[in-house]
């Protein structure tokens, strides 16, 4: 059995909010002869979601989403914020709003250690619960691992922590033990400007030619150059090997509003075909099937050319962020500037 | 016909015969030699089985399917005969390496993989208890195919033991099949290791349950403060104590005289400093602190406040007894202070209730 765990980010991610990445993978593949004349790759591949946002919705509301009190957090915990709260008071209230669905979970994430090991629990539950139904009775699994944005960060300390310890005194999934993951497919990698207890440079989750013993086969990290949320502190690991994958040169596509957006990443045969080979360990869509459908495939395409096209040049505007406040106030902006685009859109 | 084709042959010159035999020889190569597509047909155990739904391997290879092997093993794993399995495995290598289908380096290398994993397997069948613990090494043994050339690896790492797309079906099968034999015992071997860690996640997860629905509130100076002092590294749970600093609440000031001569007037508690310790499944905890109290009605005064869960706090507060009308007192929280002012009037209107019935007889 194949087994794909796919992780969200930031936003509202409610049960079953995988299903529209599911369908969309899904499709992908059937554009390919091993799917469309074969099996179909939902048949061949169980996808489990793993969803924690629920606990980041609990602190909001704890919290009462009063700005003051999350700029009391954020500044006990050792963090000048003057950047972001300024920033927000003069935000437009788009801006606001997505700071309070989205870029929230990454400063809480980040922030509050009570958060941070509530979710890495969470996952950890949910990733194990559905390996353990998967072998049993000593079935065969390939696990992989799709995360997207805030997911990334969350996913790679998940796996680290249940690499490296024992529960109750059990150590099944400690390092070379049982679970050896076939991949980890990053999108949006954040798990850098996000590193706080350990790095992910160095942590178990690499690739088998990073090091002499790692917890996954290989590593794919996907990037979008208008990507606000990869212009700072941008992962990048030195020496990981040929089992760690990047997209050279970061995608520049321009299909959706949301340029952030995990089916925006997965559309592109560069992000999709190499999920799909990775999950089979095979090049069952072939190189020469891979290159035709990269150029095949158009920089900008969608409803709405000329909308999407001034929102590739608003987003090459903005600035490099220097640090994690400016970006949040980047992807913020970002998302912002997606909204407008789309309500223009549809305007017309 | 076969006869007539060899009188033919016999009758060509030497070299060209010799041709002939060498080309007949590489085609029966190239044809024992898998595509990289075959190999995926060998090794993924997936694609294994659904290779066999179309084919019929022969009954050399259907005896050593990773399949067959495990299911000739059930017996021997539901009893816990750990070296039982070990020891068939091995005979697996030792079959394959008989009749040539595994060169004797790969063999020795599998074989000694093997050894390291028999320690753990033979302790077991002694002292079953310690599968609950201690997980054999079964993910090595798991090929990993590569996603660019189609090729396989076992002990996926700085020394694998590789299957170039340029391996004979029966070198394939072998190193394969056997090492998919091995990764479904082991798999099978670490199943009590694998839910003793499923259970303890769920128990943590359930503790920041609790811990979500249950703790006392913290203020930002707090979350700092007791993710500095409380949050070690590699400790999953939630904080079993916590740190309260200047937390301002609302409270109740009793002072003077008996009920119902109560003095109550609205107040705001403010601990200084404070401890509250979690029960150990999180859902509820009990402390202590002390700090100032600023009633409308009072002068400020100091208390000692003891708390459980979070509705219930009460505290006994000291004043300066010049400008205060008593120099002691109370606070409780609102929750405690409407159970206790509840109390008296219920109180009364069941005796009401009672006379009422009384007097109806």
């Amino acid at each position: 059995m194949r087994l794909l765990f796919i992780v969200h980010g930031m936003g509202t991610h409610k049960p079953k909010w995988s299903d529209s990445v599911t369908q969309k993978l899904d499709a992908l593949a059937a554009q390919y002869s091993e799917f469309r004349d074969g099996t179909p790759l939902l048949q061949q591949v169980k996808i489990v979601e793993i969803c924690y946002d629920d606990i980041f919705d609990k602190q909001v509301g704890n919290l009462g989403a009063e700005l003051t009190q999350l700029t009391g957090v954020l500044k006990t915990a050792g963090v000048a914020l003057g950047k972001l709260t300024g920033w927000l008071k003069h935000a437009t209230p788009t801006e606001q709003s997505f700071f309070w669905t989205h870029a929230v979970d990454v400063v809480l994430y980040r922030y509050v250690p009570n958060i941070r090991n509530s979710v890495r629990v969470q996952v950890m539950e949910q990733m194990v619960k559905a390996i353990n139904q998967a072998r049993a009775g000593g079935e065969v699994v390939e696990v992989s691992v799709l995360a997207h944005s805030l997911g990334t960060a969350v996913a790679v300390a998940a796996l680290h922590l249940l690499s490296t310890t024992p529960f109750n005194g059990a150590n099944a999934f400690m390092l070379g033990k049982d679970l050896t993951l076939m991949n980890v497919f990053t999108i949006a990698n954040v798990s850098r400007v996000l590193r706080d207890d350990f790095d992910p440079y160095t942590c178990n989750v690499r690739p088998a030619t990073a090091a002499a013993s790692t917890y996954c086969a290989r590593f794919y990290n996907f990037s979008h150059a208008l990507d606000p949320f990869l212009r700072v502190n941008t992962f990048s690991p030195q020496a990981w090997g040929s089992a760690y994958s990047k997209t050279e040169p970061p995608l520049r596509h321009l299909h959706d509003f949301n340029v952030h957006g995990f089916d925006h990443y997965l559309d592109h045969p560069s992000v999709h075909i190499d999920v799909i080979n990775g999950l089979f360990g095979s090049p069952v869509i072939t190189a020469k099937d891979r290159l035709k459908a990269v150029t095949e495939y158009p920089a900008l395409a969608g409803k709405c050319l000329p909308q999407l096209a001034g929102l590739g040049n608003e987003l090459e505007k903005l600035s490099a962020a220097t640090d994690i406040q400016q970006m949040l106030i980047r992807i913020t902006q970002a998302l912002a500037m997606g909204k407008l685009a789309a309500e223009s859109c549809s305007a017309k | 016909m076969r006869n007539n084709r060899y009188n033919v042959l016999a009758n060509v010159t030497r070299p060209i015969l010799s041709s002939i035999v060498l080309l007949a020889a590489t085609t029966t190569i190239a044809v024992a030699q898998p595509s990289a597509a075959s190999l995926r047909a060998e090794c993924d155990m997936m694609e294994l089985r659904r290779a066999d739904a179309v084919r019929n391997p022969g009954a050399y290879w259907l005896r050593h399917h990773p399949d067959s092997v495990f299911a000739s093993l059930r017996v021997a794993m539901d009893e816990e005969r750990w070296t039982t399995a070990l020891s068939r495995l091995r005979g697996e290598l030792e079959t394959h390496l008989e009749n040539r289908h595994l060169d004797s380096v790969t063999y020795q290398r599998l074989s000694a993989e093997l050894s390291l994993d028999g320690g753990l397997l033979r302790a077991a069948t002694l002292t079953p208890k310690i599968r609950n613990m201690r997980a054999a090494a079964a993910s090595r043994w798991h090929p990993v195919g590569n996603p660019v050339t189609g090729e396989y690896a076992v002990f996926n790492g700085p020394r694998p033991v590789a299957l170039a797309s340029a391996a004979t079906v029966d070198r394939a099968r072998a190193i394969c099949w056997a090492s998919l034999a091995a990764e479904r015992v082991l798999t099978r071997f670490n199943t009590e290791a694998r839910s003793t860690v499923e259970v303890e996640l769920e128990r943590i997860d359930d503790l920041w349950d609790g811990f979500a629905d249950h703790s006392y509130a913290q203020l930002p100076w707090e979350l700092a403060l007791n993710a500095a002092t409380s949050m070690r590294t590699g400790n999953l749970e939630p904080p079993g104590h916590q740190y309260i600093l200047l937390h301002p609440e609302p409270a109740v000031d009793i002072s003077g005289g008996k009920f119902p001569d109560w003095i109550r007037s609205d107040a705001l508690s403010v601990p200084i400093f404070g401890v509250i310790w979690y029960n150990p499944n999180r859902s509820s905890f009990y402390g202590v602190s002390g700090g100032a109290v600023l009633s409308a009605k009072q002068p400020v005064g100091f208390n000692v406040t003891a708390m459980l869960g979070r509705g219930f706090s009460v505290g006994y507060v000291r004043r300066n007894p010049k400008n205060a009308v008593s120099k002691s007192g109370v606070i409780v929280s609102a929750e405690v202070y409407r159970f206790l002012s509840g109390i008296p009037e219920l109180i009364g209107k069941r005796k009401e209730e009672a006379l009422k019935q009384v007097m109806s007889k």
